[in-house]
């Protein structure tokens, strides 16, 4: 038990030492929305998010960013892990650190369906549904 | 003509060295600016190097697995089994040096993971996307995927990543995937120490610009002395080369001669200076011809030379011919100036044997002598300045003899006047010469102002200091003039010799030329060393008490003359009353000299006297004669 609670608390720490925030923010901020324009709400104090961006409550953000595994949100969300992108469609991305390289992740479907854009430099961060799963991706 | 100093008159070199430098400065900053990417592509190549057996082997093993599963990247991705085993085959790669050893397959232009050695929470999911950092890292990824080339590069700041190697894995000439490498920080750490570059660089410019700095330093100097030394308009050396060099040139190696062109005011009257410098330059040119390089020119004033001319490989003959050359040479030369032409003469001066004399200011003087002779004489001529041959013949006797073992001293005892008992003794100087004795008397005179009187008081001293070393009780006075006491080749030889001191006792003798202020100084340095001092001769008639309070003496000794009359004679009675005050009230121990009878004794010990000295004693006698009562 403890172990499992030392990962959880371990584990967010590790994937997010590192982080390349600049570049977080850049990709962020130039996420437009076809309704509104975008609030977030950062769930993890630890990750020091710049001013670029406009933060707000939890209540009045339209993305919220790293919330907490298994948190009830009903506003869509950026993950701090590429396998909750994964296994959970909620989640429209994942920022995380990988072999010390920031990793963004987004999943093209869920960005349509949520009328969200990246410019076409943000390319390389999208990939589909089907890009997720091994198998299909194989038959690409 | 050969000069000491090597001159460079050459503003070429100014400027080549000034180019030098600026282009040091620019090739520096060039250098420093580039430096970077140097050190960069140089630790690449030391990179290389260092990965040489992992690269090679890992290629062994990518196709060996790529021989066993051929469709690799499906295999793969299809059967755990198949993919487990691999990263097993491929984990013990990753060593202490490695942060991670992962292998990613393209798809859609994307590179996915397939096979990752990590164990932990980085251990990436399978087909998990893989997003290089931008730009450096970006460039060499599609490098690798463009080139299907191999790519080494050091990661710029990212996490603990020191370089990376990526390579390339081609299944049937298609580029199917890459196996990344992340070497740690430490790693390139451990690679950079052997080259910084850029502070060898640095180390480097540095040293080279100080040589440069110092190079130009020493061209500059020898440019300012160029300057200083050189009358520009003649390009000979001047009077000011001499005032600074005249401790440096040996003149015993060089005849003196002091040249003056006569009546040359009357060219300078008629023709102005400028042309008259355009004259003595053609006269300089002649009497250069004529010399050696080992031979020195120096323009002593406007138209007088001083020409030292080197004593090797010239008789004395050859050098008189050679003076009789340069004063022909001048005569017959015709000069024009303005269209005219008109002739001019020049009288010589010189010394030959310079090896006898005490300094060059005193060869030069001797010359002019010689030459005011030759103006005095009508002019255009050579006149030489030379003792006369029996004079020059005897110093050169008495040279010889001064080094020889012909040099002894005599000893008469000075002794207390209360009990007769020895106090010291004073040397007095003697020659033998075969079964005779020469007296300083018949010496001195010969010697003054010549190197030898110096020379001599140093033999004197040598064969002294030899007794005292050899016996341990005696005692002994020298006596040394004031010129010898202004000597530092003197006092150091008294310094050296100091642990004698208590022993030694230092004579001085008083008379018209003594510089009390030169003597004061040199005195009070022998009696920091431990020496007693006395007067000679005190009352010869050249006596001044005032200064005799400042120089802190020992021992006052009373003219012998004086001290001979002392019973006969009210003044002289008076005079050695008054000093014998004057030195108990002082502190000063007086001696009496030429005592020749008890009479004089008595009165002397009246008088409070403490020592006397005279042949109602003893005569002076060579040390193997002496009683030995100090011992």
């Amino acid at each position: 038990m403890k172990k499992i609670i030392y990962l959880l608390f371990l584990v967010p720490l590790v994937l997010t030492a590192g982080l390349d925030i600049s570049k977080i923010n850049k990709t962020l901020s130039s996420m437009t929305s076809s309704k509104e324009k975008l609030k977030f709400f950062n769930a993890n104090s630890k990750i020091k998010m710049k001013r670029e961006l406009t933060f707000t409550s939890i209540e009045n953000a339209n993305i919220i960013l790293f919330p907490k595994q298994n948190s009830k949100v009903s506003q869509i969300s950026i993950v701090d892990s590429y396998s909750a992108l994964r296994d959970n469609k909620k989640y429209i991305g994942a920022i995380y650190l990988r072999k010390e390289r920031t990793q963004i992740v987004f999943i093209k479907e869920r960005l349509e369906k949520n009328s969200l854009t990246l410019p076409s430099k943000y390319d390389k961060y999208i990939i589909t549904e089907c890009q997720l799963n091994p198998i299909c991706l194989l038959k690409l | 003509m050969h000069n000491k100093f090597i001159f460079f008159n050459n503003n070429k070199i100014y400027y080549f060295i000034m180019l030098g430098f600026i282009f040091l400065i620019v090739s520096g900053a060039f250098l420093y600016s580039n430096i970077d990417d140097f050190e960069k592509k140089l630790k690449s190549i030391l990179l290389q190097e260092s990965i040489t057996y992992l690269d090679d082997t890992l290629t062994n093993v990518i196709d060996d697995m790529l021989e066993d599963s051929p469709n690799f990247i499906e295999m793969n991705l299809n059967d755990d089994e198949l993919r487990s085993k691999n990263e097993e085959i491929l984990r013990p790669f990753n060593t202490d040096d490695i942060n991670s050893l992962y292998l990613l397959f393209l798809k859609d232009n994307k590179l996915f993971f397939l096979l990752d050695t990590a164990n932990d929470t980085d251990a990436a999911d399978l087909s998990e996307s893989f997003i290089p950092e931008e730009t450096l890292e970006e460039k060499y990824f599609n490098l690798a995927i463009e080139k299907q080339a191999k790519q080494l590069f050091i990661q710029n700041k990212l996490g603990n990543l020191g370089f990376t190697l990526i390579k390339p894995i081609i299944e049937d000439k298609n580029l199917i995937g890459l196996l990344v490498i992340d070497y740690t920080q430490s790693k390139l750490a451990s690679l950079s120490s052997m080259i910084s570059i850029k502070s060898l660089g640095i180390a480097l410019l540095i040293m080279i610009v100080m040589l440069f700095a110092f190079i130009y330093y020493i061209i500059h100097l020898n440019s300012m002395k160029y300057k200083i030394y050189y009358n520009l308009k003649t390009n000979t050396l001047n009077r000011v080369f001499l005032t600074d060099n005249y401790e440096k040139i040996d003149f015993s190696k060089y005849y003196v001669v002091l040249a003056d062109l006569d009546f040359f005011k009357k060219v300078n009257n008629l023709y102005g200076h400028e042309n008259g410098d355009k004259v003595i330059t053609s006269v300089i040119l002649i009497i250069n011809s004529l010399l050696r390089k080992s031979d020195k020119f120096i323009q002593y004033s406007g138209e007088e030379f001083l020409l030292l001319v080197s004593k090797e490989n010239i008789n004395i003959e050859d050098f008189k011919k050679l003076l009789e050359d340069i004063r022909e040479g001048i005569e017959k030369t015709n000069f024009t100036v303005l269209n005219e032409s008109f002739t001019l003469t020049i009288s010589l001066g010189a010394l030959i044997h310079t090896e006898l004399e005490k300094s060059l200011q005193d060869s030069i003087h001797k010359a002019d002598t010689a030459l005011y002779k030759s103006k005095h004489n009508g002019r255009n001529r050579v006149s030489y300045f030379d003792l006369s041959e029996r004079k020059r013949l005897h110093r050169e006797k008495l040279k010889e003899m001064i080094e020889s073992d012909k040099l002894i001293c005599y000893y008469q005892p000075i002794r207390h006047l209360e009990n007769q008992t020895l106090h010291h003794y004073e040397a007095l100087l003697r020659i033998k010469d075969g079964e005779d004795i020469i007296f300083p008397d018949t010496i001195l005179p010969d010697l003054e102002n010549s190197y030898l009187y110096s020379y001599l008081t140093k033999r004197i001293i040598d064969f002294n200091v030899d007794k005292l070393r050899g016996d341990s009780k005696i005692k002994i006075a020298i006596n040394l003039s004031a010129d010898d006491l202004v000597n530092d080749s003197i006092l150091s030889l008294l310094a050296q010799n100091a642990d004698l001191s208590d022993r030694l006792f230092i004579e001085i003798l008083e008379n018209k030329s003594i510089d009390y202020k030169k003597v004061e100084l040199s005195i009070q340095k022998l009696k920091m060393f431990g020496y007693k001092i006395c007067i000679d001769d005190f009352g010869s008639g050249y006596s001044n008490i005032n200064h005799l309070l400042n120089l802190s003496i020992d021992f006052l000794k009373i003219d012998g003359s004086i001290i001979k009359e002392i019973n006969n004679d009210k003044r002289a009675y008076s005079i050695v009353k008054t000093f014998a005050l004057f030195c108990q009230q002082n502190d000063i121990e007086m001696i009496a000299e030429f005592i020749d009878s008890q009479e004089v004794v008595d009165t002397l010990k009246s008088f409070g006297v403490e020592y006397g000295q005279g042949w109602y004693f003893s005569k002076a006698l060579p040390y193997e004669e002496l009683d030995k009562e100090h011992l």
